[in-house]
């Protein structure tokens, strides 16, 4: 169920970067979040009128946990929060990952600020689980991933850090074979690794990013281009209620 | 309890005047996880057209200042859609329900009024100012002889009482609403969306994918109240004051203006809850002043 509420900030620091970790103490959300779902953070400033959607890297008992980049106005007032200060906040929203049964095989693909929600998602799959994840540069979160006691593959474009090159070029360098693909990221990587699943006939689940506004699937602004099976054309799904995790296959990829 | 809010459009009495702006909330399913919906006066949804509109590409909305731009496009389901899903949904709730519509041709609106006939709704708003449609939408509603015979084909039409909802974009708002009452119109909404920009400066490309959105938002408020002022004084239908409102306040002024309800839209995002807060803070408003009805502070403004 979805929550409104003023979340006060257990934890906040700068993990790398111009990217940052905030806990915020959400019971309520805690409660029923899964992975790959998301909340609305409100700017301080009441002058940027929309909440900024950002996934959740980690739900607790009594919190959630969310890593962002200042990208603009509203991430930079996020970012001059302190701990104990607290921010309105909705959620958890959207659909999250569908997690297979224990048996399956899965490879987690991750490139840039798409890591972070799949650092629950990778938790919860547990040790037959592949993780692949690309950087331009400093790899922040592997730590997290590696603690999880899972296979972790690094690529970074800088070549500072694993594999000189993109995660894709690690996909295509490991072709590990799976019953199931989880990926997020730049739409370009989430096309081309949802060709490389299609190769591999592997299902795959893709976390899409949108511009939003309302973030509870009313204002129609967060579209994505989504042809089901049998279906005779694509239309537009809502990013923050139909999404934000789709069927790979099922994506029109054609912008 | 809130006994001196009711007001009456078209023959038709909401409990309270606040309303929702089309667009911004759906049909109520979203917000009616957070908020009451049979706190509200009145529920108008999302524009409908006679079959489903697929919209514009994205991105569709970016954030200015103070405000917001769409180019959502209209995308719907269609009039059969709605009328199967949403007016069952709504009917559970003790409000009314605005059915907003929108069509690319003349006969587009007058077969979409005519879907309607037999449906249990209260009223219709006639969509002719979106500005983000190519044809039919804003083009349909900044010439007043335009406007007057789509108003009076849809007129034929509807058996519903007939909102007009108008586009600021226009030099004499009050030529537009007079021709929409000569044309028919039972009522009158304003404003509907000024059109803006936003440009990305690192990427040197527009933000919405169309260019050009609709921008609403508190920026608007003080066009939108001019506009509703002088339309209220100009015509004696009623009118739903929209444009900005995020507050009680802001809902108030709308209401000295002369408008008989009020919709709030762009609010909804920035606060789920502001529609009932309004609610509650026109009560609080009404009682330390001592007013038993709106009507002893509506128009009060000459």
């Amino acid at each position: 169920m979805n929550t409104y509420c003023l979340a006060t900030i257990v934890n906040h620091e700068e993990i790398t970067s111009g990217i940052w970790k905030m806990e915020l103490a959400a019971s309520e959300i805690a409660r029923t979040a899964e992975p790959g779902q998301f909340i609305q953070l409100y700017p301080p400033d009441k002058r940027n009128l929309l909440a900024r959607p950002i996934s959740l890297s980690a739900i607790s008992e009594k919190s959630v946990t969310i890593v962002y980049r200042i990208a603009g106005k509203g991430t930079k007032q996020f970012s001059q929060l302190q701990k104990n200060d607290r921010i309105r906040i909705m959620g958890p929203l959207g659909n999250g990952f569908a997690l297979p049964d224990q048996a399956t095989k899965s490879i987690v693909v991750g490139g840039g600020l798409g890591i972070p929600p799949l650092l629950e998602l990778s938790k919860r799959l547990g040790g037959n689980t592949e993780v692949l994840l690309g950087y331009q540069d400093i790899p922040f979160m592997a730590e997290d991933f590696h603690r999880l006691g899972i296979n972790v593959h690094i690529a970074s474009q800088s070549g500072n850090y694993g594999l000189h090159g993109t995660v894709c070029d690690l996909l295509e360098k490991f072709n590990p074979s799976a019953g199931q693909v989880f990926a997020c990221g730049p739409r370009q990587m989430l096309k081309s690794v949802s060709a490389w699943a299609k190769e591999h006939s592997i299902p795959i689940q893709v976390s899409m990013e949108e511009r939003m506004a309302c973030g509870i699937g009313a204002c129609l602004g967060c579209g994505v281009k989504i042809q089901k099976p049998g279906e005779p054309d694509w239309k537009y799904l809502r990013v923050c209620k139909d999404g934000p995790v789709f069927s790979g296959e099922e994506v029109v990829w054609d912008e | 309890m809130n006994s001196g809010m009711e007001t009456t459009i078209a023959g038709v009495t909401l409990k309270n005047p606040v309303t929702t702006a089309s667009g911004t909330f759906g049909s109520g399913r979203e917000y009616g996880e957070l908020i009451d919906l049979n706190r509200l006066g009145a529920i108008t949804v999302k524009g409908v057209s006679e079959e489903a509109w697929k919209g514009n590409p994205v991105p569709r909305v970016a954030e200015t200042q103070d405000g917001l731009l769409n180019s959502i496009g209209l995308q719907n389901a269609g009039a059969k859609h709605f009328i199967e899903n949403d007016i069952p949904f709504l009917r559970q709730y003790d409000t009314k329900i605005i059915v907003n519509i929108c069509g690319h041709t003349l006969a587009q609106y007058c077969s979409v009024a005519e879907k309607f006939a037999d449906c249990d709704i209260d009223l219709l708003e006639l969509n002719i100012s979106c500005p983000n449609v190519e044809e039919g939408g804003l083009s349909f509603g900044t010439d007043p002889h335009i406007v007057e015979r789509v108003v009076g084909a849809v007129r034929h039409y509807a058996k519903q009482p007939l909102i007009v909802k108008l586009s600021p974009e226009v030099s004499d708002i009050t030529e537009i609403a007079k021709a929409a009452v000569s044309g028919g119109a039972d009522a009158i909404s304003l404003i509907n969306t000024l059109r803006g920009m936003k440009i990305d400066i690192h990427k040197r490309k527009p933000v919405l994918a169309n260019k050009i959105g609709g921008y609403s938002g508190p920026g608007i408020m003080p066009v939108a109240l001019r506009m509703v002022y002088e339309v209220c004084h100009s015509v004696d239908v009623p009118v739903i004051g929209m444009g900005g409102i995020s507050t009680y306040e802001d809902a108030l002024e709308f209401i000295m203006a002369g408008a008989k309800a009020v919709a709030v839209g762009t609010a909804n995002f920035h606060n789920p809850y502001a529609t009932v807060e309004i609610i509650d803070g026109i009560w609080r408003y009404m009682k330390e002043n001592k007013i038993s009805s709106l009507e002893e502070i509506r128009g009060c403004i000459d």
